[in-house]
């Protein structure tokens, strides 16, 4: 009789646990998840064609003036220099403290930020910017020609060690005052995305040289922005303050921005949902499709999308896929939709190209369907053994797409082995085309120059691409990269994505979705053409948000 | 006892000096670089990379690099972070105390439900109290710490809204949102952590109760609080203390998944994410910085044998 009663006790203590562990959210999930209630249409980076349409409005009444803004962020900043800051965490600080001196709006146009215009010689090659008078550093003083020419000669020097170092190199910048408020930029060639290489927020932000210490490290940013830095603690939190002298007068409305590193993704949705973050990232995503069915009332949820790649990348170099029969095998043996259905829950945007439907750069290229028979007849042309085994190098946050993958592949007679190594060793092993599969993925793109300039050996990240190179794709991207008339680059990345496609370069797969969900209490923000807390352009964003509470 | 203590810490420098070169080398060996992660998939041409690893002094052999290392921490100096452009002192010294508090009040609690429960397991023995003392240890010992993270924040947090999902404020800032901040994920380590200890307390206490002192305790009419604490319990308590500083010693080290779920800055995700980063700096000074407190706690455990039991002398 004891006994029994003990056995009851002690099933129901398990099977209690077992229930509640039922209802907590999943601990974990790769990175690049899109949870959402709203989805909006795709936002573009560059789209003259049209404004895109936001499901957010700005919500009517006043801005209330005062407040913190706490943000969960999933990554840490791993760099407080701007010109070194490539991650995540680095562009959502860097984009409130630094400015650059152009950058894409809403629309996808290019207008001045810190430069209110400038001019284009015919050659495309001299461009003058007019600096914007009055806008003042964080430290008081007000921002000239000689700050702007400073960062870039910093830029250009080999122990800065600035990521445009080798771009603004080989496109042979060099800059000249003119005036007080007018500085010259010289180039040698790469007119064409040339406004795109400097509206890269976080790799051409203008900041005070008094930002660097002796060393050349940065502690504190001295930007332009509507907030400055107050203290930060790596790994935990970084606290920026209004800066009161911000050239848009009246902006920002808050008095601090928080941003609290919380890597978990379910640790952002619980304090997301407690009101312990007012805003944050990357939610769970089968989170996101339980809250698109039962939305919280304390928070909205935002899916959108930017000009943002996932691409399926086979090595060019080496056996199998240096045979253009066995990347054509993949290319229709893999089902986009599927994939999409698999991994991003049906969220991501199917494409093979890495811009946006409505973006001036997306480009009519019918995308190949999947075909399994003619997978298979491909593979079977490749004359590669049934079983070829293929290593592909995934990152942690990448080892849910094996599955499918391995699925895929494997109807049409490879074998796959998947070797999941951090992104050190993904980055060093890549470099060293130290595998036959990967998975890429960009963002932070305004012109094709950039995604596409990829393909071709001179670029340094030509092994993002497989490391494939012709002599038809290295004329078509010089050519491109030389012409400054907007129709004419069109017709040349047309043919480049078809290019693409018919060589099975690399395979563009999915448009990521982005996810950014807010408080209710949160107004007059949203989300924008990047992943970022404020639009680029400075238009509107974090600097235009406001608290009713 | 003196020369016992300067005994033991001069032992920690042939400790440190070890933990020191395998730490160096096992870091160097793993693929990539921490240039390869500060540039990542944008590239870098071959001059400014060189130019770059020689700022860092990576192009300097090993043994160098490591002379180099040794010689500043003699001197306080263990370099700087390659991500956060800081001291690695400043920024142990920033995540340090958030882990102290948070092994500390993870080891009490897990103290207070162990120790009560394993005595009554062993008083109560193949009674219902020892099968539920047992249930729950198995019960604590098998619980991943992220699943009982999320479950109490869930029920405490979400659902309740009585304390906070996240967050950290050192308590010289706020000392009342300090310990809101800490009620979970103390309770979350010191769940799992008591689990093991109940069971040792119970096996420690079951093989002192059947001792003939005990028995000649009881026989001389001693009331059974006393022959329980002040006589079993204390002899029970020598295997507790080694088990109390081998926990310690293991919480010290961080508790990654605790800091994740909660958010808590403190060592355990510092060392995590700067392996990854490959900052090599904050890798080697804080695994030398933990190391350094191991001892130190195991020294203490050997003092507290004495203290606990006069017949161990130590020296």
């Amino acid at each position: 009789m004891k006994s029994s009663r003990v056995l009851i006790l002690l099933a129901s203590v398990m099977l209690i646990g077992a229930l509640l562990g039922a209802c907590a959210p999943a601990p974990a999930a790769p990175a690049t998840q899109p949870p959402a209630v709203a989805t909006q249409p795709a936002t573009a980076a560059v789209a003259p064609t049209g404004a895109p349409a936001a499901t957010q409005q700005p919500v009517a009444g006043q801005p209330k003036m005062g407040g913190t803004v706490t943000f969960g962020m999933k990554e840490d900043v791993t760099s407080m220099d701007p010109l070194k800051a490539i991650q995540y965490g680095d562009i959502r600080l860097n984009i409130l403290v630094a400015q650059q001196l152009v950058a894409p709006d809403r629309a996808g146009k290019f207008v001045g930020v810190l430069a209110e215009t400038w001019d284009t010689s015919p050659d495309g090659k001299t461009w003058t910017f007019h600096l914007r008078k009055g806008v003042k550093f964080h430290n008081g003083q007000e921002m000239s020609a000689d700050d702007v020419k400073w960062v870039f000669d910093h830029i250009m020097d080999p122990k800065s060690g600035a990521v445009m170092a080798s771009t603004y190199k080989a496109i042979g910048l060099t800059t000249e005052v003119v005036d007080n408020y007018t500085i010259k930029f010289m180039i040698s060639s790469g007119m064409g995305p040339f406004l795109s290489y400097l509206a890269l927020l976080n790799r051409s932000a203008i900041i005070h040289r008094d930002s660097y210490n002796a060393d050349g490290s940065v502690s504190k940013m001295i930007g332009t922005g509507p907030f400055m830095m107050v203290s930060s603690k790596p790994g935990d939190s970084y606290t920026l303050q209004k800066f009161p002298d911000y050239w848009k007068k009246g902006q920002p409305y808050l008095d601090q921005v928080v941003l609290k590193v919380v890597t978990d993704p379910s640790a952002r949705l619980n304090a997301i949902r407690t009101g312990d973050v007012d805003m944050t990232e990357d939610l769970p995503i089968a989170e996101v499709k339980n809250l698109s069915k039962t939305p919280d009332p304390n928070f909205t949820v935002n899916v959108y999308y930017i000009n943002s790649d996932e691409r399926l990348v086979m090595n060019n170099t080496r056996a199998p896929f240096n045979n253009k029969n066995a990347r054509l095998a993949v290319e229709y043996a893999l089902d986009r939709n599927q994939y999409n259905d698999a991994i991003f829950f049906g969220l991501g945007q199917v494409h093979n190209q890495a811009f946006v439907p409505d973006n001036l750069w997306y480009l009519d290229v019918p995308m190949i369907k999947p075909d399994l028979s003619k997978a298979k007849e491909y593979f079977k042309a490749s004359g590669l053994p049934e079983g070829t085994k293929v290593k592909m190098l995934l990152m942690p946050n990448q080892t849910d797409r094996t599955e499918v993958i391995q699925a895929m592949l494997g109807q049409i007679g490879f074998q796959v082995e998947f070797d999941t190594v951090d992104s050190a060793a993904w980055t060093n092993q890549g470099k060293a085309y130290n595998f036959d599969l990967l998975l890429g993925t960009m963002t932070g793109i305004f012109d094709p120059d950039r995604p596409y300039g990829y393909l071709q050996k001179s670029s340094s990240s030509n092994w993002l691409v497989g490391g494939y190179d012709t002599p038809q794709m290295n004329d078509l991207l010089n050519a491109g990269r030389s012409e400054t008339d907007v129709n004419k680059r069109k017709d040349i990345y047309k043919q480049v994505v078809q290019l693409v496609q018919d060589d099975a370069a690399t395979m563009y797969v999915v448009g990521l979705p982005w996810v950014e969900a807010w408080r209710n209490t949160v107004k007059g923000y949203q989300s924008g053409t990047s992943p970022a807390l404020l639009m680029m352009d400075a238009s509107d964003g974090l600097n235009v948000t406001w608290l009713d509470k | 006892m003196l020369a016992y203590l300067v005994r033991r810490v001069i032992g920690l420098l042939p400790i440190l000096v070890m933990m020191s070169v395998i730490v160096f080398v096992l870091i160097r060996l793993v693929p990539g670089d921490p240039i390869d992660v500060m540039y990542g998939s944008e590239g870098m041409d071959t001059a400014r990379r060189a130019a770059l690893s020689h700022e860092l002094g990576l192009d300097q052999s090993i043994v160098v690099q490591y002379g180099r290392w040794v010689w500043r921490a003699v001197h306080g100096d263990l370099g700087n972070s390659y991500r956060a452009s800081m001291p690695v002192v400043s920024l142990i010294g920033q995540r340090l105390p958030a882990t102290l508090l948070l092994a500390g009040t993870a080891l009490v609690i897990s103290l207070l439900i162990a120790v009560p429960l394993g005595v009554l397991a062993a008083v109560r023995r193949n009674s219902w109290v020892d099968f539920s003392a047992l249930g729950f240890a198995i019960f604590g010992i098998s619980l991943p710490n992220f699943w009982a993270g999320m479950v109490l924040v869930l029920i405490f947090a979400v659902w309740l809204h009585w304390l906070p999902a996240i967050g950290y404020v050192s308590p010289a800032r706020n000392l009342g949102q300090f310990l809101a901040d800490l009620i979970l994920p103390a309770l979350t380590l010191g769940w799992s952590l008591s689990g093991t200890t109940t069971r040792l307390a119970r096996s420690s206490m079951l093989e002192e109760l059947g001792k003939d002192y005990v028995r000649t305790a009881r026989g001389k009419g001693l009331r059974e609080e006393t022959v329980l604490l002040v006589h079993g319990l204390r002899n029970a308590l020598i295997p507790l203390i080694t088990m109390v500083g081998l926990q310690l010693g293991f919480l010290l080290g961080g508790v990654v998944v605790v800091e994740a779920v909660f958010a808590w800055p403190g060592i355990g995700l510092l060392v995590v994410d700067s392996i990854f980063a490959r900052d090599y700096p904050v890798v080697q000074g804080v695994v030398l910085v933990v190391a350094v407190m191991v001892v130190l706690v195991n020294l203490m455990v050997d003092i507290l044998y004495t203290i606990v039991d006069p017949r161990i002398r130590l020296g």
